[in-house]
């Protein structure tokens, strides 16, 4: 089983992208946070604990209170001290080339997935991690 | 000189070459000077005195770089010469003519070139005096470069025509020192700017014309200081003061300072000079003198100054473009991948429970994008709007309306106002923007109240200059500037967890604002509340 957390607080998106993953794979598990600190406060407190953190973290860019840079800063911070190693992928509706070139200078982003999720996007990303 | 002589020029040139090479070796200091000059005049790196000879072009003297031939044929500059025998090119690096040409040396790629001509007495150009420089040329003015090539070519026939006289003498051009002393003199006099020579003490030696055009007073001067000018001529002690410090960090140190240096002339336009000093030291390291000159460079201030505007106005247009990037690769795309998603899932479900519930879903999500597409459109309206009218506005009659539309939050949330525009009851400005902001300001107050205390909403003016500053202040939740101020009034920023955050009003407000001239800003601290400024600007002639 593979686990996915998703960070992104449009509540449609979230319903729809889980509903096209579990048409792709049976595999995986999801838990999903409506803005970065709610995010990075759940994995604070999971940081020891391999059963409970994810496989997969997909990140939205545009969010209230934290968005997904300021989670980034955050994360980057904390990364060190995550038990279990993982794959972050920004996900975001942005189709600017500035968004893209910021997020993949970032060394924790493994890559920049424009929305709507695909399905082989959904597998590579399943089958690689 | 005519430019249809210019092939004469080429053949006399061979003859002239002869006149060049044994004359030249005597003046070499002279010519020295004078490319010194030219050198500081211009503020360029690289200058020569060059002539052709049968062995190409040679650098009888050279400042900069340290090669005595250049390689590469140049008799192609001679019909590039203008009338009173000047040629710049800006950027020789673009042009065919010089391709095979080198000037200077390999670590000198020659970029920006100026020449003047040097004659001999027939008129026949026999080489020029240069002012190169790596990066390429942006205008300036050169003029002097032909003053002094003149004094190259006069001191060139001089020490022909004496050599021709005595093969004997040896000695140069110049017999008595005084002939030298005039020739240089003239030099200095006729230079189109200021030049000032001081003693190690700060008194003058030398002032030319162009500092001081009165005569009498250029007498006076010589072995004075600026604070015996000024109290000579009535003047306030400052600007001698500030001239004494200049010439301290001058004389202390060995490399020369410059500074641009703005006064008005006597109708009260600003004058603009470039002004350098630099020390002069024997081989001991002492100070013999400081020599100071400035160039008038007002016309290229005025330049600056429109271009600094305009590069203003650009990155402002600039960042509005980028906002409308992110509403449309954002805001607008956001809503359209949801629909499309909801779209392809409502085709494919063959359940008719599971279809009604995703049709249920596309209602929130084409409303969103309504709302995103009207306010993109409101916003571009207010740039578009140049002609929108100000008139004068009771700001108590707008808030009343607002606080009317807004009864049911205030109510809900047992509000309180408090209202003081005693200082200025009325401004100048468009009336529909005026509403919108006041309602975006007031209605944000209520939405991030403070949920355990009930919200204080305090409303009022102040006067200062000519403008008028509105402020709203609140005890709410407040904003961690530090970590929010730099994208505050931009689109989509949202910094509270509330369903009815969108993120567009403020910077709607702010594009009001800004539209007609004013500013907006916000100081705030977190858990105590916030208070947006609006500066309204030119309201002076309301005495209302």
């Amino acid at each position: 089983m593979k686990s996915i957390f998703l960070v992104d607080d449009d509540k449609i998106l979230v319903y729809l992208t889980m509903r096209t993953i579990k048409s792709a794979t049976t595999e995986t598990t999801f838990k999903d946070f409506g803005n970065g600190l709610d995010a990075i406060d759940y994995l604070k407190s999971i940081a020891d604990n391999t059963e409970l953190l994810p496989d997969i973290i997909l990140l939205d860019l545009s969010m209230p209170i934290m968005d997904g840079w300021e989670f980034l800063e955050e994360y980057t911070k904390l990364e060190p001290h995550i038990q279990k190693k993982n794959k972050l992928y920004i996900f975001s509706s942005s189709i600017s080339p500035h968004d893209i070139e910021r997020a993949k200078s970032i060394d924790l982003v493994s890559d920049f997935i424009i929305k709507p999720l695909k399905m082989d996007k959904i597998m590579e990303m399943v089958n690689f991690c | 000189m005519e430019k249809d002589s210019n092939h004469s020029f080429i053949d006399e040139r061979i003859g002239a070459i002869y006149e060049v090479k044994t004359p030249c070796s005597t003046i070499g200091n002279d010519l020295n000077g004078l490319l010194e000059i030219a050198l500081q005049l211009s503020g360029l790196p690289l200058a020569s005195i060059s002539f052709f000879t049968d062995e190409g072009l040679i650098h009888q003297s050279k400042i900069g770089f340290d090669v005595t031939h250049t390689s590469g044929e140049m008799s192609f500059l001679l019909k590039h010469l203008t009338a009173d025998g000047c040629a710049t090119f800006n950027n020789i690096l673009n042009d065919e003519q010089w391709q095979n040409v080198q000037l200077t040396d390999d670590a000198h790629a020659i970029s920006f070139f100026t020449c003047a001509a040097i004659q001999n007495m027939d008129g026949a150009v026999i080489g020029f005096m240069s002012l190169m420089d790596t990066a390429p040329g942006s205008g300036g003015n050169f003029n002097y470069l032909k003053k002094l090539a003149c004094q190259a070519s006069a001191l060139v026939s001089l020490s022909y025509s004496q050599l021709a006289k005595s093969d004997a003498q040896t000695n140069g051009i110049f017999q008595a020192s005084g002939d030298m002393k005039a020739f240089y003199e003239n030099i200095l006099n006729k230079l189109p700017t200021d030049i000032a020579v001081f003693d190690p003490n700060h008194k003058y030696l030398f002032v030319n014309p162009g500092a001081i055009s009165d005569e009498d007073l250029r007498k006076f001067i010589i072995g004075k200081d600026d604070f015996e000018y000024a109290a000579y001529r009535n003047r306030s002690v400052d600007v001698a003061q500030r001239r004494r410090e200049r010439f301290l960090l001058a004389a202390n140190s060995n490399v020369e300072i410059k500074w641009e240096d703005t006064l008005n002339d006597p109708d009260g336009v600003p004058i603009t000079h470039l002004r350098r000093l630099f020390p002069v030291r024997n081989e001991n390291g002492e100070l013999l003198m400081v020599i100071g000159y400035g160039i008038d460079i007002t016309e290229r201030k005025i330049m600056e100054n429109k271009q600094a505007v305009l590069v203003k106005q650009l990155s402002v247009q600039n960042t509005q473009l980028t906002d409308f990037c992110n509403i449309v690769s954002h805001n607008l795309r956001a809503p359209l991948v949801n629909m499309s998603m909801l779209v392809q899932y409502i085709e494919e479900s063959e359940d008719d429970t599971d279809r009604m519930e995703l049709i249920k879903m596309l209602k929130p999500v084409v409303e969103n994008l309504h709302g995103t597409f009207g306010e993109l459109v409101e916003s571009i309206q207010i740039k578009q709007d140049h002609e929108v009218q100000s008139e004068k506005i009771k700001l108590t009659d707008y808030v009343e309306r607002t606080l009317k539309e807004l009864k049911f939050e205030a109510n809900k949330s047992q509000a309180e106002f408090e209202i003081d525009f005693n200082e200025a009851p009325v401004i100048l400005f468009p009336s529909k923007y005026i509403f919108s902001i006041i309602h975006n300001l007031l209605s944000n107050a209520l939405k991030y109240r403070a949920p355990e205390r009930k919200p204080l909403i305090r409303i009022a003016t102040k006067k200062e200059n000519d403008s008028v500053i509105l402020s709203v202040s609140d005890n709410g939740l407040g904003i961690d500037l530090e970590k929010h101020g730099k994208s505050f009034f931009k689109i989509g920023k949202v910094f509270h967890k509330n369903p009815n955050a969108k993120g567009f009003g403020l910077f709607m407000t702010k594009t009001q604002v800004e539209a007609m001239g004013g500013t907006i800003w916000v100081e705030s601290k977190p858990n105590e509340g916030s208070t947006f400024f609006i500066e309204f600007k030119n309201q002076k002639l309301q005495s209302l």
